[in-house]
C-alpha cells in the first residue's frame, strides 16, 4: 500500500500540539481532582492518627527525659552531692546549656552524668562538659564520644583523646597532665560551641530543642491528666492504671459471660439442661453415667494400665523396627560404598593410558558391576580371543631363530678401504711431461709446445709458448683460445669434453 | 524539513474573513512561486512509451489496475496545496505543500530508492533519483524540489510574512 501522504514536500507548517499532549493534560487534570477529593476524605482520618501518634510520642519523650533526670539525680546522691539545691542547679544548668547550644538534654544529661562519676565535682564536670561541647562542635564527633574520651583522660587513659584528632601528639598526651591537656584543648577549641550555635544549623538545632521541649511538656501534661483521672497526687497515676486494669477485667468478664450465655442457650436447645446449668454456674460437669464411683475408678485404672501396656508394646515394636532399619541402612551404605569405590576406581583407570587388553578387562569388570550382562558376555569373548591371539604370538616369537647381525659384512669393506688409503699415501707422483698426463688421462698424449718450460717442480708456475700467430694483447690471446676451443668442440676433441666437464675455464 | 510558522493558519482564516482580496493576492503569489516547481516535476514524468509496456493502463487487471501507469494522470497528480492538512502525530499541520497524489506517479517517484535499482522493473524506469535524505528522494517531484534548491520555499515564506504585514497594517495591529 502506497502512502501518498508521505509523498509530500511540506513548505510551511504550524505546530498545534500533539494529541498525546492534550490527552496527558486532560488526564493530569482529572488525576489532580481525584487526588484533591481523596486528600480531603483522608485528611480527617490521617489527622486523628497523627494526633494519637503525637500524643504517644510526647508521652515517650517526657518519660525518657524524666528518666534521664532521675538517673542524674541518683548519681548526685550516690556521689554525696545531692544535698541542698545541687540537683536543681544541675538541671537548670543543663536546661540553659540546651537552649544556648542547641544540643538536646537527652545527650547533655548522660554526658554530665558520666563526667560527674569521673570527677566527683559539679564544677569540674560543668567545665569539662563545656569543653566537650566545644570539642564536639570543632571536630564533628558526637558529644557522647567526646565526653567518654575526656572521662577516660581524666582517669589517666589519654589514648581515646588522641583518637578524636584534637591536634595533640601522642608524646604530649602521654607526658602532660590532664590539667595541661585541658588548658591546651580549651585554647584549641575556644568558642566553637557558641559559634556553631549561631550558624543556621545551630538555629535549626535550637528549633529542634524547642520542639522537643514542647513534646515533653505535652507529654507531662498528658501524664498529669491521666494521673488526675486517677484522683491526682503521687498515687493518681497508679490509681488510673488500676482503674484501667479493672475496666479490662470487666470487659473480659463481659465477653466471657456472653460466650457462656450463647453456649447455654445452645445446650438448652439440645435438651441438655444439666450441662447448661453447669456451664452457667461454672461447675464441673456432673457424672451422669450411673456407675458406682469405686467401680468406675477401678475401670479407669484398668483402662489406664491397658493403655500403658499398649503404649509400651508399641514403643518396643517401634524400637525394634528402628534398630532393624538402622542395620539395614548400615549394610546398604557399606555395600553401596564398596560398589561405588570399585566403580570409581575402574572409571579412573579407564581414563588413563592403558593397553587395549587392559581396557577390555576393565570394561568387562565395569559391565559386571553395573549388571550389563550382554556387554559383559561380549567383552568376555573378546578378551578370551585376545588372550588366545597373544599366546599364539608369543609361541611364534619363541620359535623364531636368532636374527643375523646386518653389519657383519661391513668389516671387510672397511678393511679394504683402509688398505687402499694406505696404498695411495705411499705412491710418489711422476713428473708432469704433458698437460694430459697431469690430469691422469691415458691414451693420446700431447707434448708441451716447443720452448715451454716448467719453472718450479713444486710450484704451479708454467711458461707456455703458444704458436698463435700475431697476438698483441691478452684479450687477443683469449679470443684465439676461445676460437680454438670452439673449433675443438665442433670437431669433438677431448679438450672440448673437459671444457664441458667444467675443467677448462678462461678469463 | 518544513519551516514552522506560528499562527499561519489563523492568519489564513483571518485573511479569508476580513481581507478576501489580500487572501486572493497571497494565493496568487504562492501559486506563482510553486508552479515552476510543479512544471519541472511534471517534466520528469516519462511518456507512456518510456515505461515498461506491461505497466500501462489497459495491461493491468484486477487489483493492479489501480496502480497502472498513464503519463497524463501521473503528471496531473503532481500539484501544490495551500489548504491546511490534518494534524500529524507529531502535532504539525502542513500549510503549503507540494504533493504527488497519483499511485503510478508515486511508484515512479519512489521505486528503488530504498532497495536499490534491482530486479526487472526499476532498472527499466530510467529517471534519476535525486534528493537529500531517503524520504526526500525521488525521480519527479523530489527531483524538481532538489533542483530548486530552496528558492521556492524562501519565496513562499516571504509571501506569508508579507501578507501578515499587510493584514496587520490594514487592521492596525502592531
Amino acid at each position: 500500500m502506497i502512502n501518498n501522504e508521505a509523498l509530500r514536500v511540506d513548505i510551511a507548517s504550524e505546530f498545534v500540539g500533539a494529541k498525546a499532549f492534550k490527552a496527558a493534560d486532560t488526564a493530569t487534570v482529572r488525576l489532580q481532582k481525584q487526588v484533591n477529593s481523596l486528600a480531603k476524605s483522608y485528611l480527617g482520618l490521617y489527622g486523628a492518627q497523627r494526633l494519637a501518634y503525637g500524643l504517644v510520642n510526647s508521652a515517650k519523650a517526657f518519660a525518657a527525659d524524666d528518666k534521664a533526670a532521675r538517673v542524674l539525680g541518683q548519681t548526685l546522691n550516690n556521689l554525696g552531692l545531692g544535698f541542698g539545691q545541687n540537683a536543681a542547679i544541675v538541671n537548670d544548668y543543663i536546661s540553659n546549656l540546651e537552649k544556648q547550644t542547641g544540643v538536646l538534654d537527652d545527650e547533655l544529661r548522660p554526658a554530665m552524668d558520666r563526667l560527674l562519676r569521673a570527677t566527683g565535682s559539679i564544677t569540674k564536670s560543668q567545665k569539662l562538659l563545656n569543653l566537650a561541647l566545644d570539642i564536639s562542635a570543632g571536630t564533628g564527633k558526637s558529644l557522647a564520644q567526646v565526653t567518654q574520651s575526656l572521662q577516660k583522660a581524666y582517669l589517666g587513659q589519654t589514648q581515646s583523646l588522641g583518637r578524636l584528632g584534637v591536634g595533640l601528639s601522642k608524646a604530649e598526651l602521654t607526658s602532660a597532665s590532664f590539667e595541661e591537656i585541658q588548658t591546651r584543648l580549651a585554647v584549641l577549641f575556644e568558642g566553637q560551641a557558641s559559634m556553631a550555635a549561631d550558624t543556621y544549623i545551630g538555629k535549626m538545632n535550637k528549633l529542634t530543642v524547642a520542639v522537643n521541649n514542647a513534646k515533653e511538656t505535652i507529654g507531662k501534661g498528658l501524664f498529669e491528666g491521666l494521673s488526675a483521672t486517677g484522683g491526682g497526687g503521687a498515687s493518681g497515676f497508679d490509681t488510673f492504671t488500676k482503674v484501667i486494669d479493672v475496666a479490662a477485667k470487666g470487659v473480659a468478664l463481659l465477653l466471657s459471660t456472653m460466650g457462656k450465655t450463647t453456649g447455654a442457650i445452645a445446650l438448652f436447645a439440645q435438651g441438655k439442661t444439666g450441662s447448661a446449668t453447669d456451664l452457667i454456674l461454672g461447675r464441673k460437669p456432673a457424672d451422669r453415667s450411673g456407675i458406682v464411683p469405686s467401680i468406675g475408678a477401678e475401670l479407669k485404672k484398668a483402662a489406664a494400665e491397658k493403655a500403658a501396656a499398649k503404649a509400651r508394646a508399641a514403643m518396643v515394636k517401634s524400637t525394634k523396627a528402628q534398630t532393624a532399619a538402622i542395620k539395614e541402612q548400615t549394610a546398604l551404605q557399606k555395600a553401596g560404598t564398596l560398589f561405588d569405590l570399585q566403580q570409581t576406581q575402574i572409571i579412573a583407570a579407564l581414563k588413563g593410558e592403558i593397553s587395549a587388553d587392559e581396557r577390555k578387562r576393565l570394561e568387562l569388570q565395569l559391565a559386571i558391576l553395573t549388571g550389563n550382562t550382554s556387554e559383559a558376555s561380549k567383552l568376555a569373548g573378546e578378551l578370551a580371543k585376545s588372550q588366545g591371539l597373544s599366546q599364539q604370538l608369543a609361541a611364534y616369537l619363541a620359535s623364531l631363530p636368532d636374527a643375523k647381525n646386518p653389519f657383519t659384512a661391513w668389516k671387510s669393506y672397511l678393511d679394504m678401504i683402509e688398505a687402499q688409503v694406505r696404498r695411495i699415501t705411499t705412491v710418489s707422483p711422476a713428473p708432469i711431461t704433458s698437460m694430459a698426463s697431469g690430469y691422469g688421462v691415458t691414451g693420446t698424449q700431447y707434448s708441451l709446445p716447443n720452448g715451454s718450460q716448467q719453472v718450479s717442480a713444486a710450484g704451479v708456475e708454467f711458461t707456455v709458448n703458444v704458436n698463435a700467430g700475431s697476438v698483441i694483447a691478452q684479450e687477443g690471446l683469449v679470443d684465439v683460445i676461445r676460437d680454438s676451443l670452439l673449433n675443438d668442440s665442433l670437431q669433438a676433441k677431448f679438450a672440448a669434453i673437459y671444457r664441458q666437464g667444467g675443467l677448462g675455464q678462461f678469463g | 524539513m518544513p519551516t514552522s510558522v506560528k499562527g499561519a493558519n489563523d492568519l489564513r482564516k483571518a485573511l479569508k474573513k476580513f481581507a478576501p482580496d489580500l487572501a486572493k493576492e497571497t494565493q496568487k503569489e504562492l501559486a506563482a512561486f510553486l508552479k515552476p516547481v510543479i512544471r519541472d516535476a511534471r517534466g520528469f514524468i516519462p511518456s507512456n512509451e518510456q515505461v515498461p509496456s506491461g505497466w500501462l493502463v489497459g495491461k493491468q487487471k484486477g487489483k493492479w489496475e489501480r496502480v497502472a501507469f498513464d503519463s497524463g494522470i501521473a503528471k496531473r497528480g503532481i500539484k501544490y496545496k495551500t489548504t491546511p492538512s490534518k494534524v500529524n502525530r507529531s502535532g504539525f499541520r502542513a500549510l503549503v505543500s507540494i504533493v504527488n497524489k497519483s499511485a503510478a506517479g508515486a511508484i515512479y517517484e519512489t521505486a528503488g530508492r530504498k532497495s536499490g535499482i534491482t530486479g526487472r522493473f526499476t532498472p527499466r524506469l530510467n529517471g534519476q533519483i535525486v534528493g537529500a535524505g531517503q524520504k526526500m528522494q525521488g525521480r519527479a517531484m523530489f527531483r524538481a524540489w532538489a533542483q530548486d534548491q530552496g528558492k521556492a520555499k524562501g519565496y513562499v515564506l516571504q509571501a506569508i510574512f508579507n501578507s501578515a504585514k499587510k493584514f496587520n497594517a490594514r487592521t492596525g495591529v502592531k
